[in-house]
């Protein structure tokens, strides 16, 4: 490999993490003032802890992800599984536009659109009576579910379809052979699918702004308000506590998606 | 007989897992796109939901009247401020997506010609902070970019310079946060071509008497251009409409349309005027989202 | 392994028109030196100590199994691997470093590596574009090639619209439109089907002829090795085993594994009991005793390996007429009667407790029509077909 290539790989990297380490160093800080080194201290940990509307906002931020990340797996598997096994019918593009345009729709879009509609549902049907973690989980399926597909599918269609035949063959029904055979072996793909649609929703703004009620501030919601203000040490040990959370479960999800490969 | 009812439990089947990703998608990504076309026809009121009903019922004629108001995107034509901030956008977003491209394309390349063992770890490292918190990501930049941050501690550490530099709030910032947040979309398309690339067809063209260099520009490249299409558009129609990095990164220097939506909905309450700005984006960004649709759908036969 | 009867015979006639021209055709006779070639991966050694001269103008076969390290040994001489150690010296000059495209020399890739952006005729100039050639002369020569592959009617197609076939053909014009001094060719054939391969191999040698170029093939099929070749070098585990003409390498291999390789074989366990000038003896296994005419010299009791090519053997009905002494003559019973068409296998268990394979040629309609599975026989063959190697 030509070394031109090599040093933009390595230098494209620090790039992409020198700005993470930054923001892990500095939660360390114990000084107010962000760029100058105070000495070591977990202080805005305990602080982050003793935070009532930090935790309370994870809490719903945790929920909406639980949801969303589910619902949009349920989904975006069904999707792949149209998309892969049902070859061509009529409606194929308009589907698979449907389901792939979120992936570029710039947020803004989608949020106010969502907002707009689940407005105009109320006057006309009552529902949903308010917005809160009912309207955010809707909105974020519906932006998830794209990537959800982008994950499973591919591992859909590489998979070999002869294994759905034999069970079909062995006397299993479509559903059942879903069930039995599809799904456990796309299972570690589904597991980042999940992993990826839930880290969306977590990490959401726009569209949970817009979409968003009195009483349901989201995690992203507060850090937003919070660093509009002013930069606070507290938001370093927030962020350090998601990236630390972040890695370790992606860790844990490739090393058991490699296990999957090997076997 | 039987066939006929296997037939039809068929279909049934298939229609159990279409419809459920078919009907939500319909319902909560088309159908809104109508709400915001018919507020943008409306007129914004101080009331709850903050605009005037499109239809009204005139009871001295027993009918019910629809009231279209234009002057929503008249007020977009009049006021320059949009036309800049879309124009804005744009040059923005074509920017970074040439700036990502120019760095995404070597760091895809050198991934897919790195030994095939160490091409998933290479890649896992890409995508790493890409599933970490967008927001979290650029709200580092702040602590780097700021007056005290730490370039500028390390530059006038250094003797490099005796003042700090201005670098938030700047363009420059807003480069750079857009380039960081949107490298990996650029990459993993990229890559994802270049890894299907057979190494014989550069072996061929080296046979041929191609130096390295020309061999990249008359076959590696050409055969990479689904990869730049997918890559741009993943960056460049987003980025069109982004709002987080510039409220975080640039200040008052960078006027961009996201933003402008956003303070339109949320500080001046003017909704009808943010669904209008909202209908003209889209139909700015309908021919990449339709090459975007095409680039995939291809993809997918 | 295919049975090599029916090419042989024929092989045999054209080989000594080969080898009679020879001398007249081909140039240079060290045109191509391996000196010492070493390659390793790692720890792994692909090519090893691998000495070899190649002539101007001839067709060499690289011939050996999956993995011999046939490939590595094409690829360093066409500058794709580094040398590990030893020297590879083309028309005088070392290879050692010179880059792939100053190498005048050209590579036909097994995949054939057709550029799928580009129409087959910017697939067959490119390497004239390359070179900067004038675009009128590219023109010419494009269409001069594309003629001699008889590809003319298919210039303006893209690689996925054309047959196996024709994908090989445009391989071969994008290779020989260059008129390089060598042309490598990797499993030129590999992808195509039994007749398909037949007829292009007669096509390659037409082509090799009219433009007298040098050719290096690389194979796995002994067949194709046979029918095409002026000399075949045997590889086996990095190592070349043995190099030499068709001919030689069937009728006198240097070892087992040749022998083995080149042909089907037949093979008995057994110990000289006698050797008197060529002529020797020897017991296999339940006490049946060979005839055996070698070369070489063995000592009484030694341990041998004897082999016979199943095409030497013939087959006839027990109470026939008893066979010259010059000749062994065994019985036994049919256990398996394949008809081929042109030919016919049969397996015989010998009396002694070993099975031999028997090919014979279906020249006539004789009384061996009626030698069916379960028959008595008597298998003969003559002494001068069957070698001796020591165990
Ligand atoms: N780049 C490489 N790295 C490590 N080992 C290699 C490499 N290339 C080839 N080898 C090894 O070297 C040996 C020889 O490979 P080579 O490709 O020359 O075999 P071959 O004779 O061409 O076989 P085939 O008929 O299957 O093409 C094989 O065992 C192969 O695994
Ligand atoms: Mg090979």
């Amino acid at each position: 490999m030509p070394r031109f290539l090599k040093i933009s790989l390595w230098i494209g990297m620090a790039f992409l993490y020198v700005p993470i380490f930054v923001l892990i160093i500095y939660s360390f800080n114990s000084s107010r003032r962000g760029s100058v080194w105070g000495g070591f201290s977990t202080h805005w940990y305990g602080e982050l802890f003793r935070d009532e509307k930090i935790l309370q906002a994870a809490w719903i931020s945790l929920k909406i992800g639980v949801y969303s990340a589910t619902g949009a797996t349920v989904l975006g598997v069904l999707a792949s599984v149209v998309l892969v096994r049902f070859g061509a019918f009529k409606g194929r593009r308009l589907f698979s536009s449907l389901v792939s345009a979120p992936l570029v729709m710039p947020e803004v879009i989608t949020g106010i659109s969502l907002l707009l509609l689940f407005i105009s549902a109320e006057q006309f049907l009552g529902w949903p009576a308010q917005r809160g973690i009912l309207t955010i989980t809707i909105a974020h399926i519906t932006f998830c579910t794209a990537f959800v597909i982008v994950v499973v599918q591919p591992r859909l269609a590489d998979m070999d379809s002869s294994l759905e035949e034999a069970s079909r063959d062995l006397g299993a029904g479509p559903a059942t052979t879903f069930c039995l055979v599809t799904l456990p072996i796309i299972a570690p793909a589904l597991m980042s699918a999940w992993l990826l649609a839930f880290i969306l929703s977590f990490d959401d703004l726009v569209i949970a702004s817009f979409t968003s009620g009195p009483g349901a501030t989201t995690l992203p919601m507060l850090i937003f308000s919070k660093i509009k203000i002013a930069v606070s040490p507290d938001v370093n040990a927030l962020a350090t506590l998601i990236i630390l959370t972040v890695g370790i479960a992606l860790t844990l999800v490739m090393l058991g998606l490699r296990k999957g490969r090997k076997q | 007989m039987t066939a006929l009812l296997r037939k039809s439990r068929d279909r049934l089947g298939r229609g159990f897992v279409l419809l459920p990703p078919f009907l939500w998608m319909f319902l909560f990504f088309l159908v809104p796109f109508l709400f915001v076309l018919k507020i943008s026809f409306s007129e914004a009121i101080i009331a709850s939901p903050p605009f005037a009903p499109l239809f009204e019922y005139d009871p001295d004629e027993g009918v019910v009247r629809a009231v279209l108001r234009f002057f929503n995107y008249g007020y977009l034509i009049d006021d320059d401020l949009y036309l800049r901030a879309y124009l804005n956008s744009l040059k923005v977003a074509a920017v970074s997506t040439v700036i990502c491209l120019l760095i995404g394309y070597p760091m895809a390349l050198a991934i897919a010609r790195s030994p095939k063992a160490r091409q998933p770890l290479l890649l896992v490292l890409i995508m790493l902070p890409f599933w970490t918190s967008l927001l979290i990501r650029v709200y580092a930049w702040i602590g780097i970019l700021r007056q005290d941050g730490v370039v500028n501690n390390i530059l006038m550490g250094l003797g490099v310079i005796d003042e700090p530099l201005v670098l938030l709030q700047t363009v420059f910032a807003t480069y750079v946060g857009i380039v960081y947040a949107y490298l990996p979309f650029m990459i993993l398309p990229l890559y994802a071509v270049l890894e299907k690339q057979d190494t014989s067809l550069l072996e061929a063209a080296r046979d041929l008497g191609a130096r390295p260099i020309v061999t990249f520009m008359s076959v590696t490249l050409p055969l990479s251009t689904t990869g730049i299409i997918a890559g741009s558009m993943l960056v460049f129609i987003p980025v069109v409409g982004e709002f987080v990095i510039p409220a975080l990164l640039s200040g008052n220097s960078t006027l961009m349309i996201g933003k402008v939506l956003w303070t339109e909905f949320f500080s001046n309450r003017d909704w009808p005027v943010a669904s209008a700005v909202a209908i003209v984006m889209l139909v700015v960004l309908l021919i990449p989202i339709m090459i975007f649709q095409n680039q995939q759908s291809k993809e997918r036969n | 392994m295919p049975a090599s009867g029916p090419a042989f015979p024929v092989l045999g006639d054209t080989m000594e028109d080969a080898a009679q021209q020879a001398d007249v055709k081909l140039g240079q006779p060290d045109f191509i030196q391996f000196k010492d070639v070493t390659k390793k991966f790692g720890d792994f050694t692909a090519v090893q100590n691998v000495s070899l001269d190649i002539r101007e103008g001839e067709i060499f076969c690289l011939l050996g199994g999956s993995g011999s390290g046939k490939s590595t040994l094409l690829r360093m001489l066409a500058g794709f691997e580094t040398i590990t150690d030893g020297r590879i010296i083309l028309d005088g000059e070392d290879v050692a470093g010179v880059p792939p495209e100053r190498l005048p020399l050209n590579m036909m890739f097994q995949s054939y590596a057709l550029f799928p952006h580009m129409s087959v005729e910017r697939n067959v100039g490119y390497g004239l574009r390359r070179d900067g050639v004038p675009k009128a002369e590219i023109a010419t020569r494009v269409a001069e090639t594309l003629e001699l592959v008889k590809l003319t009617d298919f210039a303006k197609r893209k690689p996925s619209q054309l047959s196996g076939g024709q994908r090989q053909r445009v391989a071969l014009a994008r290779c020989i439109v260059k008129k390089p001094k060598v042309l490598l060719l990797d499993e030129p054939l590999g992808a195509l089907d039994k007749k398909l391969r037949e007829e292009t191999q007669q096509e390659l040698l037409n082509i090799q002829r009219t433009l007298g170029l040098t050719f290096i093939i690389v194979t796995h099929d002994q067949e194709e090795a046979m029918t095409m070749a002026d000399r075949i070098g045997v590889m086996n585990l990095g190592q070349i085993v043995q190099v030499g003409p068709p001919r030689e390498l069937y009728e006198q291999p240097n070892s087992l594994f040749i022998a083995d390789f080149v042909g089907a074989l037949n093979r008995f366990d057994g110990v000289v009991t006698s050797q008197v000038g060529e002529n020797a003896q020897v017991r296999v296994q339940n006490g049946m005793t060979l005839k055996i005419l070698s070369p070489y010299e063995f000592n009484e009791g030694e341990r041998v390996k004897v082999t016979a090519r199943p095409e030497k053997l013939s087959v006839f009905p027990a109470d026939s007429n008893e066979a010259p002494t010059a000749r062994n003559a065994l019985q036994g019973q049919v256990t398996f009667v394949g008809y081929m068409g042109d030919q016919t296998d049969y397996r015989v268990m010998l009396d002694g407790g070993v099975e031999v394979k028997i090919t014979e040629q279906n020249h006539h309609m004789s009384t061996k029509i009626a030698i069916r599975t379960g028959d008595k026989v008597r298998v003969d063959w003559p002494a001068r077909s069957t070698a001796l190697y020591s165990a």
